[in-house]
């Protein structure tokens, strides 16, 4: 039997909008067993992206219980959930957030940065093995304003798997692209999901990308609407 | 974070930031070389003027001044001059923080003198010769203890008169003896003050060479006769005069003023022969030596209880004032310093706004609030310790450059010295770690603003 990656209880969160409040989750339970690839779709502003931001412990402002393997995430320090970001959890974001002044190996090998037993060499051979897989090794020294959105979204994508992460959390990963480069980066999705076993939650947009994934979670006005089966 | 991850990220923003970095910089590095710059100059000056003009680590004490005699005075021919005794030094050697006690005995009776052919081409004359007798120890820094020695120490052979002694010596004999002792010349030593009034007023007017800094290598060989207890002005009151020979050994800033200084038990034994034995016991004022300038004030407390006085209280004015105008210069780099933080604080807090983005995607990638905020502060630290290192070398050369002009611009005066500055080793710090903490201060807000940077909202925007 699978462990559980991810479970929300009755996850409620409120923005504070300057003169009034909006409620983006309402009392969602969530949850995600390992080696699942779920879909989180549904209209814009119906909360997607805030219940991604609240399982990767980038927002802490919300009410009800987040367990990542079991653990608490709202119990833990800065410290702790920082530390188990970047061990077990890989980001991919639709903007790609890839840092313009560095070149696309030292892009790929940012987590490194942050990790407290990063092995220099290990780190780099590391990053050229995934920049080989993506298609990118003939790239590593370009910087980002160099590639086309495709290569940039699988230098960020390289980024994420730097670390080796349990669990990949993507918001909108096709959503800046073409459809044909959308198309390919599906592709390398389904391959971390089927061949990697790799747990991924990607919020889309895109009924290609949800097709793909083993389960699609549908959120309305901030709760869940339906579970379904590709 | 491992501190080669932190070299990286500080050495990254260096590069892509470097001018706004050092825009931000210039004020950090303009306050520590103003500080560093006038905290020199205070110390160069103060170290000439109290090391030269005013030695403060001694303190000189002396009896109230002879009061007016009035005519009943004059007619009876004057009272005895003011002295210190044995057990008023022996009160002011216990006082708290008393290193040593030196006692200078004035020579206290009618003296003249002739001499310097060696040095100045033909014998000048003085025809009242004052001066005074001190302990050795307290020229020992300046004279070799084996030069500036009472002679008689090691008497040489019996004799009746010069002619029985070697080219070198002379026939030491006392007031109505027979029989002396061979003695080699008694060693004298003079101030540099004496030495720069000849050199500036008597030398031009006589055209004579000055002697300056070289005289006492060339005075090695200057001997000259001394008339004791006869001078111009008239004769002792007992005794019979006689002629010594002396020799000047040395330049020290425990010299008398205006004219020379002798070995004390020397002065002791002309005052006995001269002047009487209360001449000889009763001294004319004490060096206290004292462990730190913070002991002369109970020194000078002692010395009132018997009565006595500081013969110069220059010293403890010029440092005062000193210290005043510094503190003053020194609040000016403060301000610099105080602004320059301001300017950082501007500089860090731009940059963390246009960073917002790319400290949330640290943030997703593993980075605590912590190290955030350390990395803020780190590139502040490198930027201040660069600007304040660059303020350190402006210092230097703006001091090298007044020194210069002031040798080429100033006229020479009394104790013009060859720089104005001083720079001692913690100097160097000091300035360095003040860009450091100013810099560091100016970046804490904007660090503390970095660690909060709310990851989930920076990100969601483009």
């Amino acid at each position: 039997m699978n462990e559980v990656a991810i479970h929300a209880e009755r996850v409620t969160r409120i923005h504070d909008a300057g003169k009034g409040t909006r409620q983006a989750l309402s009392d969602v339970e969530f949850t995600v067993q390992s080696g699942e690839f779920v879909a989180v779709v549904g209209p814009s502003g119906s909360g997607k992206s805030t219940l991604l931001s609240i399982i990767g412990g980038l927002d802490r402002a919300f009410k009800g219980k987040v367990r990542l393997w079991g653990d608490d995430i709202g119990a833990m320090s800065d410290t702790r959930l920082a530390r188990l970001r970047g061990e077990r959890i890989g980001f991919v974001f639709q903007h790609f957030h890839l840092l313009s002044h560095l070149s696309v190996l030292e892009n790929v090998t940012t987590p490194a940065l942050f990790d407290p037993n990063a092995n220099d060499a290990g780190d780099v051979r590391r990053a050229q093995e995934l920049l080989e897989r993506l298609g990118l090794a003939d790239r590593t020294t370009d910087t980002p304003a160099e590639l086309s959105g495709g290569q940039r979204q699988r230098v960020a994508i390289a980024r994420a798997l730097l670390r080796r992460p349990k669990l990949l959390l993507c918001d909108e990963p096709t959503g800046n692209l073409d459809a044909e480069t959308g198309a390919q980066t599906i592709a390398l999705f389904e391959e971390l999901y089927r061949q990697d076993g790799l747990t991924i939650v990607a919020v889309t947009h895109e009924e290609r990308l949800a097709r793909v994934a083993s389960r699609i979670v549908r959120l309305r006005d901030g709760r869940i609407d339906t579970t379904e089966k590709p | 974070m491992k501190l080669s991850a932190l070299t990286q990220l500080v050495r990254r923003d260096l590069t892509r930031s470097r001018g706004v970095l050092a825009s931000s910089a210039f004020g950090i590095s303009a306050g520590s070389a103003t500080l560093v710059f006038f905290l020199a100059l205070g110390l160069g000056v103060r170290s000439v003027l109290l090391g030269d003009v005013f030695p403060i680590h001694r303190v000189e004490l002396e009896p109230p001044k002879a009061r007016d005699p009035g005519l009943l005075g004059l007619l009876l021919g004057g009272g005895e001059a003011p002295g210190i005794d044995a057990k008023d030094v022996a009160t002011i050697t216990n006082a708290p923080g008393v290193k040593q006690v030196l006692p200078k005995l004035s020579i206290a009776f009618p003296a003249s003198g002739r001499g310097g052919k060696e040095l100045l081409g033909h014998d000048v004359g003085s025809s009242e010769l004052p001066g005074d007798g001190i302990d050795p120890l307290l020229a020992a820094t300046d004279v070799r203890a084996d030069v500036f020695a009472d002679p008689l120490d090691s008497p040489g052979a019996a004799c009746a008169d010069d002619s029985a002694c070697r080219a070198d010596q002379y026939c030491e004999k006392s007031s109505g003896s027979e029989l002396g002792v061979c003695s080699a010349p008694v060693p004298a030593i003079v101030s540099r003050y004496l030495v720069e009034i000849f050199d500036k007023t008597i030398a031009p007017a006589h055209g004579f060479p000055a002697v300056g800094q070289t005289l006492v290598a060339r005075a090695q060989g200057v001997t000259f006769n001394m008339r004791l207890g006869e001078s111009l002005l008239g004769r002792a009151k007992q005794g019979q005069p006689r002629t010594v020979k002396a020799k000047i050994v040395g330049i020290s800033p425990s010299a008398v003023d205006l004219g020379l200084t002798f070995p004390i038990s020397v002065v002791k034994r002309w005052n006995r022969e001269f002047a009487g034995d209360r001449a000889a016991q009763r001294y004319s004022s004490v060096v206290v030596e004292v462990q730190s300038g913070a002991d002369v004030a109970p020194v000078i407390t002692a010395g009132s209880r018997v009565g006595l006085t500081p013969k110069d209280s220059r010293a403890r004015d010029v440092s005062v004032l000193i210290s005043g105008v510094m503190a003053l210069l020194s609040l000016v780099s403060a301000v610099i310093l105080v602004v320059s933080a301001a300017s950082i604080t501007q500089t860090f807090r731009a940059l963390v706004v246009e960073r917002r983005a790319e400290i949330a995607l640290y943030r997703a990638v593993g980075a605590t609030a912590g190290e955030i905020a350390a990395w803020t502060l780190s590139l502040a630290a490198v930027v201040g310790l660069t600007a304040g290192a660059a303020g350190l070398v402006v210092a230097r050369i703006a001091a090298w450059g007044a020194d210069r002009l002031a040798a080429e611009k100033l006229p020479d005066f009394p104790f013009k010295p060859e720089t104005f500055f001083a720079f001692p080793w913690w100097l160097w710090g000091i300035g360095l770690g003040f860009a450091l903490l100013f810099s560091v201060l100016g970046a804490v807000g904007p660090a503390r603003s970095a660690a909060k940077v709310d990851p989930a909202k920076a990100l969601a925007g483009s």
